[in-house]
């Protein structure tokens, strides 16, 4: 008995190649039925017809395997299209590791002390929303055109500036912001909301930060948080306009 | 070349087994009659491996059962010109009947790791191989009163 003899794989590759060898077919699937396939809605019995067909015909092969790749290009397209921008890593990838990692630390510092003064807290997330919002607002809701080095360096300093009043605050060296000053921004209520997985919301007529904070947050206490994740995409002088597009915080789960 | 029904039949039974469903006694019956009156030794051997493999996958415990899988899995992927989406994790493949399959070209450990199975056991193959090979003589013996010819047992 020589190696082939006691090769069994041979035998089970001749079955198949047997059985698959090209041949001749008189009656082709339609379109619907390779769409069908593709997307799954085909029954078992049905899709084993077509596998069999499929095996033996290299014109359907060829046809089936272009329709996969074009369903499978429009795929990832929609993927792109609905994928949400995840805050920090849109951050990290526009800022130097070195500054991201500071700033990360900061938020951390202040988010895991609900014991704390939650005024500081809120004060805060303030301040850091204002940074997360000139590095990720602009170049998000802006033209990308704009997105430069020059402008990327910009932000990094706006971003270091506001770093240094988070440490300010900590030390208490600085006052907290009078809009923010209100006792029913709690720890636990920010705590509600995923703050770096933004949503994006279309203005409606007639609403403006505090209603917007009221009906989408539950809580008008936090419209100045939403100003100042906006601040820099939306004039505050000029205020809200209808169809204007901002961002919100998801909750948090 | 001309219509093989027969063919088709056993490329439906095969795709059957891929999917882990299990095929009808009756149609195996069928193919193994209508091969019994065949000349062609590649036709009494394609039907008589297709009932081995379905009576092995039958009777198998899980282990070497999911080791059949896996050798069906790569022998099939290897069909048709090299096709695979970029970044393809064996782990999950969305349909691992032969139509999913046909064009993957699976690697032995990928087809290993698409059954959960270790994709280092190469032993697991030749001990598969070796079962397939010995259900396989078993089968032609029952169908056809006979034993392989050695044209197909030695090599094409």
């Amino acid at each position: 008995m020589n190696d082939r003899q006691a090769d069994p794989h041979s035998l089970l590759e001749q079955a198949v190649q047997h059985d698959t060898q090209p041949r001749e077919h008189t009656v082709h699937p339609d379109l619907a039925r390779l769409f069908a396939a593709l997307s799954d809605e085909m029954p078992g019995e049905e899709r084993s017809v077509l596998s069999a067909h499929l095996a033996t015909c290299s014109d359907c092969r060829e046809r089936w395997d272009g329709l996969a790749t074009l369903l499978s290009d429009e795929q990832q397209v929609l993927d792109q299209r609905v994928r949400t921008a995840s805050l920090d890593v849109v951050v990290r990838n526009r800022m130097p590791e070195t500054l991201w990692g500071r700033l990360r630390t900061s938020w951390k510092t202040f988010v895991a002390a609900p014991t704390g003064n939650p005024m500081f807290a809120a004060a805060a997330a303030s301040v850091v929303a204002v940074g997360i919002a000139l590095a990720v607002a602009l170049p998000l809701l802006q033209p990308p055109v704009r997105t430069t080095a020059d402008q990327v360096g910009v932000l990094v300093a706006r971003v270091e500036h506001l770093q240094r009043q988070v440490e300010s605050l900590a030390q208490g060296s600085i006052s907290i912001p009078a809009g923010i000053a209100s006792s029913q921004v709690t720890h636990e209520v920010l705590a509600r909301f995923d703050w770096q997985s933004l949503r994006p919301y279309v203005v409606r007529p007639l609403e403006d930060w505090e209603t917007i904070s009221e009906t989408e947050l539950g809580d008008a206490a936090l419209w100045p948080l939403l100003w100042l994740l906006n601040g820099a995409a939306v004039d505050p002088d000029n205020g809200l306009t209808s169809g204007k597009t901002v961002v919100l915080p998801t909750r948090a789960e | 070349m001309t219509r093989n029904w027969e063919s088709e039949e056993r490329l439906e039974v095969w795709d059957l087994l891929l999917r882990e469903e299990t095929p009808a006694r009756s149609v195996l019956e069928h193919l193994a009659g209508a091969a019994r009156g065949q000349s062609s030794d590649e036709e009494r051997l394609s039907t008589a491996m297709l009932v081995a493999v379905a009576a092995l996958l039958g009777n198998a415990r899980r282990a070497a059962r999911r080791n059949l899988m896996a050798l069906l899995r790569y022998r099939f992927s290897q069909l048709g010109a090299k096709s695979r989406p970029h970044g393809l994790d064996p782990r999950e493949l969305a349909n691992p009947d032969m139509l999913g399959l046909m064009g993957l070209h699976l690697t032995w450990p990928e087809a290993m790791l698409s059954v959960g199975g270790n994709p280092a056991d190469y032993t697991a193959l030749s001990r598969t191989e070796k079962a397939v090979r010995a259900e396989f003589l078993t089968q032609w013996g029952r169908i056809y009163g006979t034993t392989p010819p050695d044209s197909l047992t030695h090599g094409r």
